[in-house]
């Protein structure tokens, strides 16, 4: 040993500083990433969309995601889906 | 034992963070350090001397402290080691599949020759012409659409135009580190958490100033737009509903990518508007500081939050604390609420498929849809999960096989 202190001291002095002063971060991968819009007209956009639904009977993108969800409901009752052609 | 051809190899600049404390960067090959100025000082001088001795005694003359050899070696273990072994260690995977699709030199091609785009002029002129077009498609169009039967070849044209437009986001990424003169990886498919994604590596990015590496993550968005505009031009001379389909559904993912808690462009953006690296991880340090505290145990790291400008600070703690509560969210609500759907629903979707098929009637593709998307998003989901529980259950499994301590003698008496 070089030092003068005593081992001990020596010890916890270098651990505070080993905390601080000489801590290393690896920075994680920088992956800019876009969630594919495949998964929109897959139906995932679905929720985003359910709100452009007019309460007339046309089809909306939100119909077209899930035509029969949107589009059955009780003011239409006995009528088809235009699209999947099923009744409620 | 140091690695001096190794530690040749790094290069150490300033790291622009929000921190109230200097920070410098090391760049190690493909790996990136956040570093204090003692370590950036140390590795600046071991470059310098020949050997390690000398690299000790001109270390412990600079910092007007004697620096034993074995306190040298503890803190050649602590920084140094890391960094130049670091190529050895596994880092975390970011995706749960990960697939390169363009090497970095192909999408360089393209990078090139569109980083004319970011310019000071033509950027101004792009926005300019996209808030014009953008304000025409939303002021003239309602967002009602009446899209009827769709064919199969215009289906796959949707799709195309769909995955042309991803393509197109992820070269604006490419072309932004080419305009600010760094080197970029290549673009591929991965599957994160349970979205299929496409994603452009820049992790060089990290040697570029906070506002340029905002301008990077808005790059992708930036060239998605450039490329709606001559749709929306013939949208407005067509009326084409398809084309309104896409231009909106195009629109509406702008959202979805600039979500902030799931790592996609929008997390990027609140960790450069932050200025804080690791922005995940550091709003768990906090979490896990703050515990430490009340339960009193003791804390060898101050959380990086700690050392941040007030402002800042307060950005970052709420943050940590919705981004939290938004995982909360997504795990305890959205996930079982989705398999809780996906086997209620499912029985009777796959049964009234199975009657039309065997009764020789086609199933529309209303029905077809539902099942397909359902049992795509079950499968990612529950691929997910596996992937997640794995580790948990090699680490419990290696616990129960690790041999019990020795009893000691005392016990034994």
């Amino acid at each position: 040993m070089n030092k003068s202190f005593k081992p001990g001291e020596e010890l916890i002095s270098l651990n505070e500083e080993l905390h601080t002063e000489f801590a290393i971060v690896e920075l994680e991968e920088r992956l800019e990433t876009d969630p594919m819009l495949l998964s929109g007209v897959l139906g995932r956009g679905e929720s985003l969309m359910q709100g452009m639904c007019s309460d007339d009977n046309q089809l909306c993108l939100g119909a077209y995601l899930d035509p029969c969800d949107s589009y059955i409901k009780p003011e239409n009752d006995g009528e088809s889906c235009p699209v999947c052609h099923r009744v409620m | 034992m140091i690695d001096f051809e190794a530690i040749q190899e790094c290069e150490v600049q300033e790291f622009d963070t929000s921190s109230v404390e200097r920070k410098f960067l090391v760049c190690f090959r493909d790996r990136h350090f956040e570093v204090p100025p003692a370590v950036a000082e140390l590795i600046g001088l071991l470059q310098s001397c020949g050997s390690r001795e000398e690299a000790r005694e001109r270390f412990s003359h600079t910092r007007g402290k004697t620096y034993s050899d074995e306190d040298f070696t503890a803190i050649l273990k602590q920084c140094i080691t890391p960094i130049t072994e670091s190529i050895n260690q596994k880092r975390p995977k970011p995706f749960i599949v990960k697939l390169e699709l363009f090497s970095a030199r192909q999408v360089e091609q393209l990078s090139k020759g569109l980083k004319i785009l970011f310019a000071p002029v033509a950027m101004a002129v792009c926005v300019a012409i996209i808030a014009v077009s953008e304000i025409l498609f939303f002021t003239s169009a309602n967002l009602q659409i009446s899209l009827g039967q769709l064919g199969f070849y215009t289906l796959g044209g949707v799709l195309l135009l769909y995955i042309a437009s991803s393509g197109f986001h992820e070269i604006g990424h490419a072309a932004a580190c080419r305009h600010y003169g760094i080197s970029h990886g290549g673009v591929g498919f991965g599957l994160y958490l349970s979205f299929p994604v496409f994603y452009t590596d820049v992790s060089n990015v990290w040697r570029l100033p906070k506002k340029q590496r905002l301008v990077v993550n808005m790059a992708g968005t930036y060239f998605q737009l450039i490329l709606l505009v001559p749709l929306i031009i013939l949208y407005l001379y067509t009326y084409n509903p398809i084309l309104k389909y896409f231009i909106l559904t195009v629109n509406l993912n702008f959202l979805v990518t600039l979500n902030p808690f799931f790592k996609f462009d929008g997390y990027w953006m609140i960790s450069d508007l932050l200025g804080v690296p690791n922005l995940r991880r550091r709003t768990n340090e906090l979490l896990g500081y703050v515990w430490k505290k009340i339960t009193r145990k003791p804390v060898q790291r101050k959380p990086f939050l700690l050392s941040m400008k007030l402002g800042y600070k307060i950005f970052m703690a709420v943050y940590s604390v919705v981004m939290n509560l938004f995982f909360i969210y997504f795990f305890c609500y959205a996930l079982p609420l989705f398999f809780y759907r996906f086997f209620s629903t499912m029985p009777g979707l796959v049964r009234e498929l199975v009657t039309l098929i065997s009764a020789g009637v086609m199933p529309p593709f209303g029905l077809i849809q539902p099942v397909f998307v359902q049992l795509l998003f079950f499968g990612f989901f529950a691929f997910m999960i596996y992937r997640m529980a794995k580790p948990l259950y090699q680490r419990a499994v290696a616990k129960r096989s690790a041999p019990a301590p020795a009893p000691s003698e005392g016990n034994n008496a």
